[in-house]
């Protein structure tokens, strides 16, 4: 059998409870579990075949590959609205169904001024409401110090997976940085594993698409040639 | 909602099952009374209907002759089918034949072949030419849960009713004759299904009722003549302990003995 | 066992959720999850989600024999995933079958276990199939060949949990056999499950490198 500890490969069924509680149940208040981890009879299960991680001696997950997106609050996402009815647009954001947009969920808007946006196209919208029960609720509404959030316009839309998407949405991507030092670009990552790019011209945009598309399996290290290779393939 | 239904239904038998009862009156591991007819379709060559609870099942056999398969010139045909038509069961939809039926009647075959339950040798009559082709339509009447069972009962007594004229070819002249000297067809082996309910990793049901069926996580199905296996069967759900399984095949073969003599008291 | 008898990749259709090509000494199947996604009205259930197991031959037609084994992976699949956490929603598996030479029932449950794996769909326990061939002389071979499989008595393919404790979900036989027999053959494929737990263990391990 495995040895399990952190940072290890743990598989559906493992029982992580000793070396999660470690001994002290006094203390299980203060622990708290996430994804890939649930509890049976007081003792925790694994559920999903990945890497389980700690923070703090407090936080404890299993991190794992997935391509299809469950919504989760609060959560950042892209989506391409799907349908229109009379209250809500259905949007399209890569979950088991359509999430509803009201009407009025969009920054200043009021019953008179509706937000004019057709189908087909694209917004960023926060995750209001999240159950497996319900449709998700999702609103453009900003606050103050959040992103922008509402329709994006002319850009370009690709798909990648789930957990790269989240490896580029941490501050220290290399990635971007590195892209940015080239060309200015817009780009918006959800958390659905759906990234928006813009710049200033199409050719530049699809190529920036193309570099994310293709470090994905890319070690850190090879990231500069990379770049290097596209700033080539821009001077063209 | 389903779920809620269910729910109850589960405290309810749970109460009962705690004092080793269950809502019917039996024990966990008695089987259902079984009563049995033969010969009740008379167009048919050999017949049989079971009733096991309120499970209802008939079986009907239909001898034709016709020409062997070019690999196996010298054996004759053995062809089951199971239908569970829409007016057995509420769940089962009018129309294609519904999931299940094709699970058994494929059970079926398979353990028919592999026990080898009649010497299709028996039913060859002249080699590459003709053969004997016994089509067993088992139906579903009423469907009270281990249809299993009672279509391993009823096909077995079907069988055993069946009797086969001699019939003379003329190889040359393609002429078939048939004298009026019926035969009963020979069994090799008397196989008897039990199934059983895995209600929990306590309870093993014996025999499930339709509702208990529902409640149990898996079903457990044991093909025995009383001293060999035929076939220990689980298809998925929930896992069965060892001493489960060794419980269930030990009830199964004394199971296998009532079945027979009862099968003998109609004959 | 070794490298050699099992082989596997992972995530080799783009566009589903979770796929798997295993091959099985030289039995080689297919096998794409696709989902949770909203199915038909009629399908939903509204407390937990529906596993649908399509099976497919070569030819793509399949018979009654098929439908069985068809059976046998939904509930087989549907026992492993924790379904309740999808409710209203449905898991499609399709299994392709692209050679059978002998365990084809084993191979394919090993690789849509593998496929679920990879989609990441939460998941109660992994299970593992291994089949057996038991000879005239009452010897059990493991994992045997088309022409063991042709010549033996009696032939089981079985299915246990990754929990610690022994868990048989699933038995399928064909043939002739004693109790005492049967319970040798649990035995030793329940040694053997071992070994295809450590084989997932490694292609998992090997997958997360990749990302």
């Amino acid at each position: 059998m495995l040895s399990m500890e952190f940072n290890n490969v743990v598989l559906p069924s493992n029982d992580v409870s000793h070396i999660i509680l470690k001994g002290d149940i006094c203390k299980k208040n203060e622990k708290i579990i996430g994804p890939g981890l649930k509890i049976v009879d007081n003792k925790i299960f694994v559920c999903n075949s990945g890497v389980l991680k700690c923070k703090d001696e407090k936080l404890f997950w299993v991190e794992y590959r997935k391509k299809k997106y469950s919504p989760a609050k609060d959560d950042i996402v892209i989506g391409i609205v799907a349908a229109k009815t009379s209250e809500m647009y259905k949007v399209d954001i890569g979950a088991s169904e359509l999430a509803t947009l009201p009407y009025l969920a969009f920054t200043n808007a009021t019953k008179k001024n509706r937000p004019d946006i057709k189908l087909g196209n694209v917004i960023a919208a926060k995750i209001k409401m999240a159950t497996p029960y319900m449709e998700s609720e999702i609103s453009c509404v900003e606050y103050a110090n959040s992103i922008i959030l509402g329709q994006l316009e002319n850009g370009f839309l690709i798909t990648v997976n789930l957990n790269y998407a989240l490896q580029l949405r941490k501050s220290n991507s290399k990635l971007l940085y590195h892209l940015g030092q080239f060309v200015p670009y817009e780009i918006v990552i959800g958390a659905n594993g759906k990234i928006w790019i813009k710049s200033a011209s199409v050719r530049t945009t699809i190529a920036i698409g193309n570099v994310i598309l293709k470090a994905e399996h890319l070690k850190e290290e090879d990231i500069p040639l990379l770049i290097k290779n596209f700033n080539k393939s821009l001077n063209v | 909602m389903n779920s809620i239904k269910l729910n109850i239904q589960e405290t309810y038998i749970k109460e009962y099952l705690a004092l080793q009862k269950r809502s019917d009156g039996r024990g966990l591991t008695g089987f259902r009374d079984a009563s049995l007819n033969i010969n009740s379709i008379h167009t048919a060559d050999g017949s049989s209907v079971i009733k096991i609870g309120n499970t209802a099942v008939v079986c009907g056999i239909k001898a034709e002759l016709g020409i062997p398969k070019a690999e196996s010139p010298d054996v004759g045909y053995l062809l089951v089918n199971v239908e569970l038509p829409s007016l057995c069961y509420k769940k089962i939809r009018p129309g294609i034949p519904c999931d299940e039926a094709m699970e058994t009647t494929s059970f079926l075959n398979e353990v028919c072949n592999n026990c080898k339950i009649l010497d299709l040798q028996q039913l060859c009559i002249c080699v590459d030419k003709l053969v004997w082709i016994l089509s067993c339509d088992i139906y579903c009447l009423n469907y009270d849960g281990s249809v299993l069972d009672a279509c391993f009962v009823a096909l077995l007594s079907a069988l055993q009713t069946v009797k086969l004229p001699e019939v003379k070819y003329d190889k040359e002249t393609d002429e078939i004759n048939v004298i009026e000297d019926y035969k009963f067809l020979k069994l090799n082996c008397l196989p008897v299904a039990s199934t059983f309910g895995v209600f929990n990793d306590k309870y093993i049901l014996a025999d499930p009722t339709e509702e208990e069926e529902q409640l149990c996580i898996s079903k457990f199905s044991v093909v025995t003549d009383g001293n060999l296996l035929f076939s220990l069967h689980k298809p998925g759900g929930n896992y069965i302990k060892d001493n489960q399984i060794q419980n269930c095949v030990k009830y199964a073969k004394i199971r296998a003995k009532t079945v027979h003599e009862l099968i003998k008291s109609v004959q | 066992m070794n490298e050699e008898f099992l082989k596997c990749r992972l995530g080799f259709i783009g566009n589903s959720d979770g796929s798997a090509y295993v091959s099985q000494c030289k039995t080689t199947v297919a096998v794409s999850v696709v989902g949770p996604f909203e199915p038909k009205s009629s399908k939903c259930l509204y407390d937990r989600g529906t596993v649908d197991v399509t099976f497919r031959r070569k030819t793509g037609s399949i018979t009654v024999h098929d439908k069985m084994l068809e059976g046998i992976m939904q509930s087989t699949c549907e026992e492993a995933l924790i379904v309740e956490q999808y409710p209203r929603t449905s898991i499609a598996v399709t299994v392709q079958e692209m050679q059978d030479r002998g365990n084809l029932l084993a191979t394919c449950l090993n690789a849509s276990c593998l496929a679920l794996m990879d989609s990441g769909i939460s998941m109660h326990h992994l299970f593992a199939a291994i089949s057996c061939a038991i000879t005239d002389s009452e010897e059990i071979i493991l994992n045997p060949d088309e022409l063991q499989i042709n010549s033996s008595v009696a032939y089981f393919t079985l299915v246990f949990s990754s929990s610690e404790s022994r868990q048989l979900l699933t038995s399928h036989t064909t043939g002739k056999f004693s109790h005492s027999i049967y319970l040798q053959c649990m035995d030793k494929c329940f040694a053997a499950t071992r070994e295809v737990f450590s084989f997932y263990e490694n292609m998992i391990k090997k997958q997360l490198i990749y990302c």
